[in-house]
């Protein structure tokens, strides 16, 4: 994705948080709270390699993530129930992510700034699941280059890029505003116009909710 | 309205994503090189393997890949103890169309190969020059193999040889009369364009090459091999006594093709002479022969060394 497209992007998903955001403000009925708070984890991250001309299977490492959380729940649960208790939320965070992949006892790590977008559904008020878009920024590779399968590959070409994609999971709050979450984000797009690989990540985190 | 737009954009532009990263990525090519298959079925006089795992002849094998434009992209040269000799070649290059040019000759140490490659930046131009200065069988070997890079791959090469191995065996009673026997052909190789294939050959209404050969009645026989690239050659010989007078002559034609590899029998008494292909060691050809026949290994095209008084003669 170019940085273009990429800034389009933003702006529209920001113009859509912040109407959503006015709706909160200026409607009784849709009322909302905000919280804010931090998380950070455990990544257990991989590729998914459909690059025809290097034929290897790469295998998971671990890795980390930490950031900062915006949480807007909107509604009431029940009649008679405080704002910011109903069935949806959406929550944007901003982390840096380590991620990337083994193979040949070799570790290929790739250091994102991601923005993931949730939509919670909470099943019950502590339980909810989640899906929504990321939006990743490649900040550094390492190494510079390695060579997979005969292949030499100039990995420092990726720097700079943008990952797109999908992440789906389910988390839990309690009271005290201690979390827990776990999600698996799948890139959409491929990180090189010429090499086929796409991230895979499941992420276990823990988080606090101010 | 607001909301409606930027969910429609978004999912637009999502949807549309893709990366327009470009990553260097260089595949290994392997190439796997064997040169026995040029050197099959070059006989020596006796019929036997003129070239074996034991010969001295060190090869040089030069290694080279021309990109989709024709353009060279890699190169690189080895010398190999001899033709037996395994060797592979590697090298990284980005994902495309290539052609890949292997070719071997002999390299005596001292003296220039038997071929240098000239106007090699260009496959369209790209052609092997024949170092007449080299030794008297400049045996060539070229392979041509075009490929596509797209994931890291192994090529195999069994070279070919690119043109005809003869070897002229003359035989003689032990009460010949002749001391020396000349032999020249009005042929020889000039250059040969890897591209195409073709050969460029010298014509000379003289003499192309020419060998002064002394005869040994300790033997019944004597042989010289050669090596010319595709063309139609005709070979003058003769035999001379003490006083340079001609005792018999002959000529002979020869069709040199490439891997046709041919034995021509002349008897310098009876003035007979016969061409052949070589055949399979021990089919009984050369019993007739008797004593070994010995090797000459006269420089060739020395006419510095070739009496020109005889070659007059045979004219």
């Amino acid at each position: 994705m170019n940085k273009k497209r990429f800034l389009i992007l933003a702006i529209c998903l920001s113009v859509l948080t912040l109407s959503l955001y006015a709706q909160g403000k200026t409607s009784e009925s849709k009322s909302f709270t905000f919280k804010f708070g931090l998380k950070a984890g455990l990544n257990l991250a991989t590729i998914s390699n459909g690059a025809e001309g290097i034929d290897f299977s790469p295998s998971m490492k671990a890795d980390f993530h930490a950031g900062v959380v915006g949480n807007f729940h909107f509604g009431h649960r029940n009649e008679g129930s405080p704002a910011g208790t109903g069935i949806f939320a959406l929550q944007p965070e901003l982390l840096y992510s380590r991620q990337g992949f083994s193979f040949d006892g070799n570790s290929y790590n790739f250091d994102y700034l991601s923005l993931p977008i949730m939509l919670k559904f909470y099943v019950t008020k502590d339980v909810n699941i989640e899906a929504g878009p990321f939006f990743s920024y490649l900040l550094g590779v390492s190494p510079d280059a390695s060579v997979i399968n005969g292949a030499q590959i100039l990995l420092s070409d990726l720097k700079n890029g943008f990952d797109v994609g999908l992440g789906i999971g389910a988390g839990f709050e309690m009271k005290s505003g201690l979390t827990f979450g776990a999600r698996y984000s799948l890139g959409l797009s491929n990180m090189a116009d010429n090499l086929a690989w796409k991230n895979s990540v499941i992420a276990l985190s823990v988080g606090w909710m101010f | 309205m607001k909301k409606i737009f930027a969910i429609t954009a978004s999912v637009l532009l999502f949807i549309s994503c893709g990366s327009d990263h470009h990553v260097d990525t260089q595949y290994q090519l392997t190439a796997s090189v064997d040169l026995t298959t040029m050197v099959n079925g070059m006989r020596g006089g006796n019929n036997e393997d003129y070239y074996t795992k034991d010969s001295k002849d060190p090869v040089q094998l030069t290694f080279m890949v021309y990109d989709e434009t024709g353009a060279l992209a890699y190169e690189t040269a080895k010398t190999l103890t001899n033709f037996f000799e395994k060797t592979s070649f590697t090298t990284g290059l980005t994902p495309g169309k290539y052609t890949v040019v292997a070719w071997a000759c002999i390299a005596t140490e001292g003296l220039k190969p038997d071929w240098e490659s000239e106007t090699k930046e260009s496959l369209n131009t790209l052609k092997l020059d024949a170092n007449y200065n080299s030794n008297w069988s400049p045996v060539l070997g070229v392979s041509k193999t075009s490929l596509t890079l797209d994931k890291s791959q192994t090529l195999n090469i069994e070279m070919p040889t690119v043109g005809c191995f003869y070897t002229i065996v003359f035989n003689y009673s032990y009460s010949t009369n002749a001391k020396d026997i000349v032999c020249y052909g009005n042929s020889d190789s000039r250059y040969y364009a890897v591209n195409d294939g073709t050969s460029n050959i010298f014509t000379s209404t003289q003499y192309a090459w020419a060998f002064d050969i002394d005869v040994n009645t300790q033997y019944t026989g004597t042989y010289i091999c050669c090596f010319i690239l595709p063309t139609n050659l005709t070979v003058t010989w003769g035999s001379f006594d003490a006083n340079d007078a001609v005792l018999k002559s002959g000529q002979f034609s020869l069709k040199a093709e490439a891997g046709n590899h041919q034995i021509i029998t002349v008897n310098i008494d009876t003035g007979n002479a016969s061409v052949m292909p070589t055949r399979s060691a021990g089919d009984g050809l050369f019993e007739s022969v008797g004593k070994q026949v010995f090797n000459v290994g006269q420089m060739k095209a020395e006419p510095a060394k070739v009496s020109s008084k005889r070659l007059d003669l045979l004219r």
